[in-house]
């Protein structure tokens, strides 16, 4: 359990980092609890006020709960939202049936591919965090892209003390990770400290909730009881179940997460 | 609410980092029964055969290659602290990597094969760790098992480690002997070597110490933006108070602290880690990014600087560099290689350029001028990295 504190005092630094560096900074938002606690921190970071866009990627297989939530948040906060959808991809029928990596893949990773070219975007700040997954326990919280967005993870650059570095030879854009160091519970007890608004899906409806959302499709929801923050924390303190088992990206295949995100996935 | 510690794992490859930590998260039943499944069907569904690193080396190429290749961050609680341990890679290419992990750890466990002794990143390891700032190191001996629990083989990596330790001036350091494969000593006490009372996880809460504040501290914090009267920052060591008078370094300039908040709520104070934004009045300019504020404290402003680095890639004297301290940036020269070592040796070598991977002491010439402080002293403000055209050339720190 982290000093809730201390972590948001790294975050909120991280952020302003991000901010100070780069010309065209943009916060992803998938709606989820932890992307809806990286809002939070940059609303702290800018007196309540995110002076950059939030960018939601649209994939279409979404809940419509996540829809609903997305446009009531974006509304009683105010921020800037930019909704980016692949819509070649889409027309021309991409979904779960043609292969999850390859769905993810166009109507995620393309979907930002083609938002940050087209806005010149040098920076992206993405809530993941190091206990999700083994592959992201592995990120730096300034991790460059290349122009063929791929993560380098064979020769990741020294990251030194807490020195951010924003350049980058031939890169096209830094992913700017300032949750790494938070853990699931910790996001819930940040959550139920600053009373952050929870898309409902996470709350048990006849005995199941949602521990990650994704996509309809390929998210499954775990066994559960938990109907308040307070009973998620609790159960939380004694699952043996990962947090993303309910998730196709990551065990549909062996290292699809790996592949995944060498190709630019978040 | 538990003491939190980071501590970096170390040593050279295939010495057993991976495959002690794996054991550790495996015996304490801290890696969840079905993260473990996973991890096996993944293995062997890609024909391999499951090993305890394998909880740690996640990536394809680390567990079909047998070895680390970037670090990895793993937790593990005591009834005592609650410790993340960053895993590092042995090989020598990925020296870089162990820096990084290195650089955010207050403690070392340093493994070292009872086979093979100390090799030439036992040393470096041991020697970049202490670099970055590590002050505490617990020797691991490992693989006790392949010299059949032999005590005399025990007392004469340790009389080998002790000697290379005290060369490079490590002060505090303790020993402990396993077998990573078998769990020895790990989690559990070993049966095969009753000579040895302790486990590791027993010594690592007894010997390490999280590092305090030392009170007393230069009231310093650097800028990170600003606009119009307000700044925005962190304190870095000390604390301010809302009507301190502050100092701006390197611009001279001088104002009041009217009202501050730190993570976007009012207070009076802020103390060394908070974020801070700051309404100042009285200012007679514009404060820059990278500025140092102080009250009653006057910042050290340099404008050549004896610094100890460590190298990624050649450095080459007279060509045109930048210099990251913190927030700062500063266009720079090396004018003088005043001395530089080989860390797999120990050995000191001459020449006009310092090669990749090599530490060294040097005289570096700002442009302007730019405030840094000891190192030991204010941490945060005397270390830097040095950038090209390339990216990343060296990682220092300010000895005078
Ligand atoms: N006999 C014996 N072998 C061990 C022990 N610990 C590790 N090994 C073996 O040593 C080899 C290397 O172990 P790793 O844990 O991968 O070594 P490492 O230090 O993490 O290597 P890098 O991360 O690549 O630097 C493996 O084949 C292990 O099975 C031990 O206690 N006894």
């Amino acid at each position: 359990m982290n000093d809730l504190k201390e972590l948001e005092k790294k975050s909120i630094y991280i952020i302003r980092e991000a901010y100070a560096q780069f010309k065209n900074v943009v916060v992803l938002w998938s709606t989820g609890k932890d992307s809806t606690t990286a809002l939070a921190l940059c609303r702290k970071a800018f007196d309540g006020k995110i002076p950059f866009p939030v960018v939601h990627i649209d994939t279409s297989y979404k809940f419509p709960e996540m829809y609903e939530f997305r446009d009531r948040i974006a509304k009683e906060w105010g921020f800037d939202l930019h909704v980016v959808r692949n819509e070649e991809a889409l027309r021309k029928g991409m979904g779960p049936h043609k292969g999850k990596l390859v769905c993810c893949n166009a109507l995620k990773t393309e979907a930002l591919k083609q938002y940050i070219l087209r806005n010149k975007v040098d920076a992206v700040i993405v809530a993941i965090r190091r206990d999700e997954h083994g592959i992201r326990a592995k990120e730096r919280v300034f991790s460059p892209r290349d122009e063929n967005f791929r993560w380098a993870y064979k020769e990741q650059e020294p990251e030194m003390w807490d020195i951010y570095l924003s350049q980058s030879k031939d890169k096209t854009h830094v992913r700017v990770h300032p949750m790494l160091e938070w853990t699931e519970i910790d996001v819930w007890r940040y959550v139920r400290k600053e009373n952050l608004p929870v898309n409902p899906l996470y709350f048990a409806r006849n005995g199941k909730r949602y521990r990650s959302l994704g996509c309809q499709p390929c998210t499954v929801p775990i066994e559960s009881n938990a109907k308040t923050v307070d009973e998620i924390i609790e159960e939380l303190k004694k699952t043996d179940i990962p947090e993303r088992s309910g998730r196709a990206q990551d065990k549909e295949r062996a290292y699809m997460m790996q592949k995944l995100r060498s190709l630019g996935y978040m | 609410m538990k003491e939190k510690m980071n501590v970096v794992v170390i040593g050279h490859i295939d010495h057993g980092k991976s495959t002690l930590l794996g054991r550790l998260l495996y015996d304490s039943g801290t890696i969840k029964k079905r993260v473990l499944e996973e991890i096996r069907k993944t293995v062997e569904e890609s024909f391999g055969k499951f090993e305890y690193a394998h909880i740690l080396d996640t990536l394809q190429e680390e567990r079909e290659g047998h070895m680390t290749i970037d670090i990895m961050h793993t937790w593990f609680s005591t009834d005592k602290r609650e410790y993340t341990f960053i895993d590092c890679p042995g090989h020598h290419e990925f020296v870089r990597n162990m820096l990084t992990g290195a650089s955010k750890a207050e403690g070392a466990i340093l493994v070292v094969s009872v086979v093979e002794g100390v090799e030439d990143q036992t040393r470096e390891h041991a020697l970049l760790a202490k670099f970055v700032g590590i002050g505490q190191f617990l020797i691991a001996v490992n693989k006790m098992d392949a010299v059949k629990w032999k005590r005399e083989e025990y007392e004469r990596i340790k009389k080998e480690v002790t000697e290379m330790l005290e060369e490079i001036g490590v002060k505090k350091f303790v020993f402990v002997p396993i077998s990573a494969i078998q769990g020895d000593n790990i989690f559990k006490k070993s049966r095969h070597m009753d000579w040895q009372g302790k486990t590791l996880v027993e010594v690592m809460d007894e010997f390490f110490e999280v590092p305090k504040k030392k009170g007393n501290e230069p009231n310093l914090g650097v800028v990170q933006y600003s606009f119009d009267d307000k700044i925005v920052g962190r304190v870095e060591s000390g604390s301010f108070k809302r009507g301190d008078e502050l100092l701006f370094e390197p611009s001279g300039l001088r104002g009041v602290v009217e009202e501050m908040s730190v993570c976007g709520e009012p207070c009076e104070e802020a103390s060394s880690g908070d974020v801070v934004e700051l309404r100042v009045s009285g200012m007679k300019g514009k404060v820059s990014r990278g500025e140092v504020f102080a009250h009653a404290y006057l910042p050290k402003k340099k404008e050549e600087i004896i610094g100890e680095i460590f190298t990624f890639t050649e450095l080459f004297p007279g060509k045109g560099y930048v210099l990251h301290r913190g927030t700062a940036q500063v266009k720079c020269r090396i004018s003088e290689i005043l001395e530089k070592m080989d860390p797999r040796k120990l050995s000191k070598t001459k020449g006009g350029v310092v090669e990749k991977s090599m530490l060294a002491r040097v005289r570096i010439s700002m442009e302007e001028p730019i405030v840094i402080e000891d190192f030991t002293k204010v941490p945060s403000l005397g270390r830097f990295v040095i950038t090209g055209p390339e990216g990343i050339v060296c990682a220092g720190k300010y000895v005078g």
